[in-house]
């Protein structure tokens, strides 16, 4: 248990997070690498099931990132996302998950540094919090 | 309460003669006599097996999407007639809701409204009346409202109405049907609040000691999928849980594959349970308006009616929103507001 990296699973969207993501990485901006990206074309994409599904494969947590509200590439992909994600987070706390394995945030193209930031935190809550069993199937292995 | 029953028998024997309905969703006396049975009545002749009583607990609306599938096939006589159903106040909730939903129009039903005092869980009496070995003879309602009185073998014990009643009539803001074609009983005015002690005791617990309690709740569950077919909003044909069933051969394509997303595992364990649940309750939520039919048919006992209150709840506190009120009314996640919360939001 001396060293336990989390196992950080994300969406992101294809038009800010994921374009942040690679502003974060043409800068040589340095982020933890335990985050498993996959590039979703909106937040508005990601359905409650993602995140229940990566959960229960093992995930020690999950972050969706997309656009800033009013910035979504569709429109307005984004602001279901956040509805969705607001009753979500809900129901994982009343449930006894801790707040910090779901996180959502928005990051755009351009914030290649509040990329790593939020990759930076969300990695540190999590290994905080130690390896996620409380949704993870029986006969998950490392 | 005799006087509404014969009312009601005597117009769907009207609507039935006049051929106005083709059949009539109701509650017959089931096999014992703290239960009612849904029943389909279908001839005039048959009318006098409709009652209605404090046993008729069962929300009826989900025949009427049940009924959509199997008409499907056959098209021609579909839609010439109209369905008789009879609506409690709370279930006429989700009769709304599906009415929003455009899942039912308001021609193909018939709705036959009624003023409700509060429907009793038969679990609740028949742990009372075994305590006492009392067989039940007939149960009336005390004028003041406040007990039932049960009669048996000439003997009247009396029960106290909040004892024996189901969980939802406790805090009941809608006894009268909400929208209706006809309406039988007097109505009954009210002033009761949605009462959210349950929910707000559970949320008061610490983190993990709600992980305790609903991981042992969760872990009963035998994902019999009884909480999904009774509850009247879940009407999909293909479920998301249902996935698991795809068999995969040489030929089956990458589309379907990719369709039919093995979501959830058919082997029953905590975590797949709490897929299960977790992911009806995001498809219900704002949808659900609290009948308590899942819990009522769950053969677990799963505290059910804790997470749709939560889910109504929640989505009243952050969204104002309040699900089968109001037929113009759009679902609550195709819609969105500048204003949504987003305080969780990094």
């Amino acid at each position: 248990m001396s060293k336990f990296e989390p196992n950080i699973i994300a969406f992101l969207c294809n038009w800010c997070s994921y374009a942040g993501a690679d502003l974060a990485g043409t800068g040589r901006l340095k982020y933890p690498p335990n985050v498993k990206t996959i590039r979703v074309m909106c937040s508005g994409r990601v359905d409650p099931m993602f995140v229940l599904k990566a959960l229960k494969e093992g995930a020690d947590g999950v972050l969706v990132s997309g656009c800033h509200p009013g910035d979504c590439h569709y429109v307005n992909g984004n602001m279901y996302a956040r509805r969705r994600f607001a009753v979500l987070k809900k129901l994982l706390e009343y449930i006894g998950i801790e707040p910090d394995r779901f996180q959502v945030s928005w990051v755009s193209a351009s914030e290649g540094a509040k990329f790593a930031q939020v990759i930076d935190e969300v990695t540190e809550s999590v290994r905080a919090l130690g390896p996620q069993k409380k949704l993870t199937k029986v006969g998950f292995d490392e | 309460m005799s006087d509404i029953e014969g009312n009601i028998q005597a117009k769907v024997k009207k609507l039935l003669e006049d051929g106005m309905i083709k059949y009539f969703i109701g509650y017959e006396s089931g096999s014992d006599p703290l239960h009612t049975t849904p029943c389909f009545i279908k001839k005039a002749e048959d009318v006098d097996k409709i009652v209605w009583n404090p046993f008729c607990v069962n929300n009826l609306v989900g025949y009427l999407t049940d009924d959509k599938k199997r008409e499907i096939k056959k098209d021609e006589e579909k839609k010439t007639k109209s369905i008789g159903i009879l609506v409690k106040g709370c279930d006429s909730k989700s009769l709304v809701q599906l009415l929003s939903e455009h899942k039912i129009e308001k021609n193909e039903v018939v709705i036959f409204g009624v003023s409700c005092n509060g429907v009793i869980n038969p679990k609740k009496l028949e742990k009372l009346l075994n305590g006492k070995s009392i067989p039940l003879d007939s149960l009336t309602l005390q004028s003041d409202g406040k007990n039932y009185i049960v009669t048996s073998d000439k003997k009247k014990y009396s029960f106290p109405k909040d004892k024996i009643e189901m969980d939802k009539c406790r805090d009941c803001t809608q006894p009268n049907t909400l929208i209706y074609d006809e309406f039988f009983g007097e109505k009954i005015k009210t002033d009761a609040k949605k009462d959210y002690t349950a929910v707000e005791e559970i949320e008061a617990l610490p983190l993990e000691k709600r992980w305790e309690f609903w991981s042992d709740q969760f872990a009963k569950c035998i994902r019999c999928s009884a909480c999904r077919n009774v509850c009247p909003v879940c009407y999909c044909k293909e479920c998301a849980v249902d996935s698991a069933d795809l068999v995969i051969t040489p030929q089956t394509t990458s589309v379907e594959k990719a369709n039919k997303m093995p979501w959830l595992e058919k082997n029953v364990e905590l975590a797949e349970n709490i897929f299960f649940h977790l992911t009806r309750m995001m498809h219900i939520a704002g949808r659900c308006i609290n009948c308590g039919e899942c819990e009522r048919a769950c053969p677990m006992n799963i505290r059910l009616s804790l997470l749709t209150k939560k889910l109504e709840k929640e989505v009243k506190g952050m969204f104002d929103y309040e699900a089968g009120i109001d037929v113009e009314a759009k679902p609550l996640l195709s819609i969105f507001e500048e204003g949504d919360p987003g305080e969780f939001i990094k």
